[in-house]
């Protein structure tokens, strides 16, 4: 057993490493590099951006800044950033919080109504219900999220003006109310495709379980009403796990998209 | 003589299993509509263009903004340089189209090669080509086709290479996943005795019976690459102007929102019903190819 | 040389090596052009400032301020701060003229403050000015200033004409002087925007690069730093102890919102008070201007929008092909569909507000048919596809410019077409900013691009780092002559108006030299640009300036009408 787990984190390190190695690749190589947001500044001249290179030791073979990145990484130096010279962590954990929060509550909400949609349906298989949450939930995969929110953004915001356009809160008025209506569009629209998902993994697997013999037993007996209270605990604990890839691709696409929409904070 | 009926009963299975696979995906209602709906929007994309009295590229500076059915024979308006939305959205269709099967080919065609290659030999170069997948996998697809986005000079070809390069993992993981297990069977086993060679096994023998997913993932793959082209499109990374795609026309589109919302909602709804179409037929594949419905 | 001549001097001021050029491709679409008199005259009789400080304003920005030390590599954005927080020596005010700051009073030959040659300076500096934290203001902070800006290990901004200063002594607490190696007649004006910094503070870091200052400013200016949440917004509070006009408000608020149609949407909705840098967007203007309770205002700016051509392509060496290609663009659909007729047009690279700008250079004039003359004239005749070509050359190049600016690739698009009906084709092929404004720029790989470019910085018309052969990156030189111009007489003229202080005689050198350029045709001007703003009605006090990167220069002097 042991064996196997030291294989197995052997394995996951080796990943990680070609992951630092790709990421890194990445950043230095992409035309401009990290001195391109230097090349912005009005006047910077070809001197003065070698100067800036030299300085921060940008001029160095590219394996030698990997190690040296890599190094300080590892002992928790992440450095300052190249554009306003603050602390990494700092910039990161500031914008931390706001995509938390949309990532939570969109989560919730998706689980929640994902929950409710699939169990219906496959209680209800092959009724109107079901065939609409089908059709809905394909479609809800089809659509470009960024289109999404724009036409959500058209009929709440400007047609309707139900909803504030963007941004965490109103200045001036920090009341848990404006948060939360400032949450409720982008939320909506990031839950949409999770709810999707959601919803399919739970029909599916509500009518593995219910076309089991225990349920039917119970059935037989009488047992009254929602057959949810026996069925959903069994089948938690992988279902969970399976989503889990999709969510994490979901959401990343999904709050590069708030962000833009809706200038949220991070 | 029971032998030889026996023979002939396996001979024969086949081409009833693909029968009762059709029977099963005619069913899926849904999966007909869309196939019906890609049907219609190839046909669109590709004839239309020559048969519609308008031309996608030209400029004319007094019909900007013209609105849908209210502007003569622009029966869905102008953009903001007063060319022809129809028009565009069909030259745009054949784009969008065309790089979402052509990444679709080569996503599919490099994950079966990866993944028949990783789940037949096993061990270390298995392992190792399986983790390279995974490394790439923990990367936000948008994050990496951004970033390699950001490498190449934005042409139709390159772009499409682009997101192949970032749909390839899922199918080599489907298809090693299939390739592994298959391995293991007595047809398999059967045929190394025999002495065939590596590639023949690989390629003739456990491929294609490895078909049925990879069938599914490919459909679902050219939904994804549509998607995908739209993104890049829409953050300025993907096809240039002046050539249309419907990703680059919700592009420009979005600061038209209020003004001019037929900009924005055109393409929008084309790339909605190309994908949904794309998703029901993949649907309708996995239900028809699934083994386990066929034994009920 | 009179006072007046001299103190018109002032107005020479060339960060010109510091060209805003690369402003431009930070601007989304296209703020139009400037007009002179679309100033709205302001409401001052109608409302005095109030005694306290009191209100607050929020600053609509879409680009985020994000270096606070003034001195180090910044973008125009992070201006709009520093003029709150810091002062200079002096700056300019909207009309051009150089008002006294941190100095007593502006150095001229009469009071001494400067030598006929223009070599010697010696400033009186403001008495009983203090910083944020309460420690006085003196001549050591400003030697402080001149040494960190030419100290080799420290990021400057800019050098130019800082490595000139020499023997910069501290004569008393409120004197300062020092020698300048050579005559630079913008000198003045490059010191309209050097803000200075404090000794006491910034000489006790360990180094001035990474310094805690430079995340916690302290300064001179009318608002102290507050807050800054990264990402989202900077408050900035009334000092009480500023030695200047005001503040009349509580706290100024900078808000980033990334994106110009979001910002529009925070502006209807009053979200924001001020709709500042970027501003409103030419496709909003309509829309804009019908709001109520909104100030809209078109104000100038220094920036050309043009296309730059490079020479050193074999397309563009001849002199009929560049204006045959000028006669063949369409501008004024451009400026009235393409910018609903908010720039103006033009065929020079001065703003029309400049005093060097020359207005008898032969205007824009769009005739196809002359052009394709020209072209079979020189011996340009259509090949393939109707591609016009010469000696195995043919006339097809590549446009670029910054991807995401929509209304300025319609614009190429229309050109595209224009030039298609004359037998040239363009290829356009945007990038990212960054990208562009790399090598591909600098070392002139491009073939042409179509950007905004502010040839001058604040009031001084110097260009000589945009067009004298020496400037030329691709060849070794140092400057902004990314076109590859090549032009003696160009150079004389640009050389001799650098190094006189004698405004007449500039004037004169400068007008020829944009003859000889609009001859020349190295690049194809298009309009000049305008600011779109606004402001929430009531807000008094807003004045753009074509002598500022950003209009919050003046904040100090804002209120809400009661």
């Amino acid at each position: 057993m042991s064996r196997f787990l030291f294989h197995r984190l052997a394995q996951y390190l080796v990943l990680l490493w070609l992951v630092s190695v790709i990421g890194f690749a990445v950043l230095h190589l992409a035309p401009g590099g990290p001195l391109a947001q230097f090349t912005l500044i009005p006047g910077m001249t070809a001197e003065q951006l070698q100067v800036i290179a030299h300085q921060m030791g940008l001029d160095r073979p590219l394996p030698v800044q990997y190690w040296e990145w890599f190094r300080r990484m590892m002992v928790g130096e992440w450095g300052r950033s190249y554009r306003d010279s603050q602390p990494v962590l700092y910039v990161i954990g500031a914008h931390l919080w706001p995509t938390l929060e949309l990532m939570l509550s969109s989560s919730v909400v998706a689980v929640l109504l994902g929950t409710w949609v699939g169990v219906l349906g496959a209680i209800r298989r092959y009724s109107v219900f079901d065939y609409l949450a089908t059709i809905g939930a394909m479609v809800a995969l089809s659509i470009p999220t960024f289109w999404f929110g724009l036409v959500f953004i058209y009929i709440f915001s400007v047609k309707l003006a139900w909803l504030p356009p963007g941004n965490l809160y109103t200045i001036g008025d920090g009341s848990f109310l404006d948060y939360a209506r400032h949450l409720i569009a982008p939320c909506l629209v990031l839950a949409l495709v999770t709810i999707a998902i959601w919803s399919r993994y739970m029909r599916a697997s509500m009518l593995e379980v219910v076309n089991q013999d225990y349920v039917r037993t119970a059935r037989a007996k009488g047992v009254p009403g929602c057959n949810c209270p026996r069925c959903c605990p069994a089948r938690w604990s992988p279902k969970l796990c399976s989503p889990g890839r999709a969510w994490a691709a979901c959401f990343s696409i999904q709050s590069a998209i708030a962000t833009i929409r809706w200038s949220w904070g991070s | 003589m029971t032998e030889a009926t026996d023979i002939a009963a396996t001979v024969a299975r086949p081409s009833r299993a693909r029968s009762r696979a059709l029977a099963r995906f005619v069913r899926h209602r849904l999966a007909l509509f869309g196939l019906a709906a890609i049907v219609v929007l190839v046909l669109l994309c590709a004839a239309g263009p020559y048969l519609w009295p308008y031309n996608d590229l030209r400029i004319n500076m007094r019909q900007r903004f013209a609105e849908p059915l209210l502007a003569g024979l622009h029966v869905f308006g102008t953009d903001e340089l007063g060319r022809d939305m129809l028009a565009r959205l069909m030259m745009a269709g054949r784009v969008s189209l065309t790089v979402g099967f052509a990444a679709m080919a080569i996503s599919t065609l490099v994950g079966i090669l990866v993944g028949t290659l990783a789940g037949y030999f096993g061990g270390m170069i298995g392992t190792a080509l399986m983790r390279f997948v995974d490394a790439v996998l923990c990367f936000p697809s948008i994050f990496l086709l951004l970033a390699l986005a950001a490498f190449v000079q934005p042409t139709l070809l390159s772009i499409t290479l682009v997101i192949a390069a970032t749909a390839w993992m899922e199918v080599a993981r489907v298809v090693e996943a299939q390739i592994r297990s298959l391995r293991e069977r007595d047809f398999a086993l059967a045929s190394e005795a025999l002495g065939a060679s590596d590639a023949h096994i690989m390629f003739r023998e456990l491929l294609p019976n490895a078909i049925a997913p990879i069938v599914v993932a490919s459909t679902l793959n050219v939904a994804r690459a549509i998607l995908l082209e739209a993104y890049v499109s829409y953050l300025g990374y993907g096809i240039q102007p002046p050539v249309p795609s419907w990703g680059n026309m919700l592009n420009n589109a979005q600061e038209y929102l209020v003004t001019a919302p037929w900009l924005a909602l055109l393409p929008g709804l084309l790339i909605t019903l190309a994908v949904t179409g794309f998703n029901f037929v993949g649907d309708g594949l996995r239900d028809a190819l699934d083994p386990r419905l066929d034994i009920s | 040389m009179t006072d007046d001549q001299l103190r018109d001097t002032g107005h020479s001021q060339t960060l010109a090596r510091r060209g805003l050029s690369r402003r431009q491709l930070l601007a989304g679409a296209g703020i139009a052009a400037g007009a002179a008199g679309l100033l709205p005259a302001p409401a001052r009789a109608q409302s005095k400032p109030p005694a306290r400080p009191t209100g607050h304003v929020i600053i609509g920005f879409s680009q985020e301020p994000t270096v606070f030390n003034p001195l180090m590599p910044h973008i125009e954005v992070d201006q709009g701060v520093y003029w709150n927080l810091f002062s200079p020596l002096w700056m300019a005010d909207q009309t051009g003229e150089i008002v006294a700051q941190l100095a007593a009073e502006i150095p001229t030959v009469a009071n001494g403050g400067l030598s006929s040659d223009g070599l010697s300076w010696r400033v009186k500096l403001r008495p009983g000015v203090t910083w944020h934290d309460g420690k006085p203001f003196t001549a050591e902070d400003v030697k402080f200033s001149f040494d960190l800006l030419n100290n080799p290990k420290f990021r400057a901004w800019s050098r130019t004409g800082y490595e000139l200063m020499q023997d910069i002594k501290v004569e008393s607490p409120t004197e300062i002087s020092w020698k300048l190696s050579k005559p630079f007649a913008p000198f003045m004006s490059i010191l309209c925007w050097t803000f200075m910094v404090p000794a006491h503070i910034l000489g006790k870091a360990a180094d001035p690069n990474t310094a805690p200052f430079n995340n916690a400013p302290v300064g001179t200016g009318a608002f102290m730093w507050k807050e800054r949440v990264p990402g989202d917004h900077i408050t900035l509070a009334a000092n009480p102890h500023f030695f200047g006009t005001g503040p009349y408000l509580e706290q100024i608020i900078f808000k980033y919102i990334p994106d110009l149609t979001v910002m529009f949407t925070q502006f209807q909705t009053g979200a924001i008070d001020y709709i500042g840098l970027q501003g409103i967007t030419a496709d909003h203007y309509g829309q804009a201007k019908k709001l109520a309770d909104r100030n809209v205002v078109v104000g100038p700016a220094p920036f050309i929008e043009s296309i730059t051509l490079n020479l050193s392509k074999p397309q563009f060496r001849e002199r009929e092909v560049r204006e045959a290609l000028y006669y063949g663009m369409d501008n004024k659909s451009i400026i009235e569909q393409i910018y609903y007729g908010l720039p103006k047009p033009t065929s020079t690279y001065l703003p029309t507000q400049s005093w060097a700008f020359n207005p008898h250079v032969a205007p824009h004039e769009y005739d196809p048919a002359k052009a394709k003359a020209m072209l079979d004239a020189a011996g340009w005749k259509p090949g393939a596809n109707g591609i016009r070509e010469k000696n195995g050359v043919r006339l097809s190049f590549q446009n670029s410019t910054t991807a995401g600016n929509h209304v300025r690739e319609q614009a190429q698009q229309l050109l595209q077409q224009n030039w298609s009906d004359i037998g040239v084709e363009m290829k356009i092929k945007n990038m990212p900013p960054a990208v562009i404004w790399g090598d591909y720029f600098n070392k002139s790989q491009y073939d042409s691009v179509m950007i905004g470019e502010d040839f001058m910085t604040g009031p001084d018309p110097d260009v000589s780092p945009y067009f004298l052969s020496t400037a030329i990156p691709a060849k070794g030189g140092s400057g902004q002559n990314t076109m590859e111009y090549v032009n003696p007489e160009v150079d004389k003229l640009l050389q001799a108006g650098a190094t006189t202080f004698d405004r007449a005689a500039r004037q004169k050198d400068y007008w020829q030299a944009a003859e000889l350029i609009r001859h020349d045709l190295p690049q194809l001007p298009i309009f000049q640009y305008a600011t779109v703003e606004g402001t929430r009605k009531g807000l008094i006090g807003y004045a753009p300036s074509v002598y500022v990167s950003v209009n919050t220069w003046n904040v100090n002097t804002w209120y809400w009408a009661s």
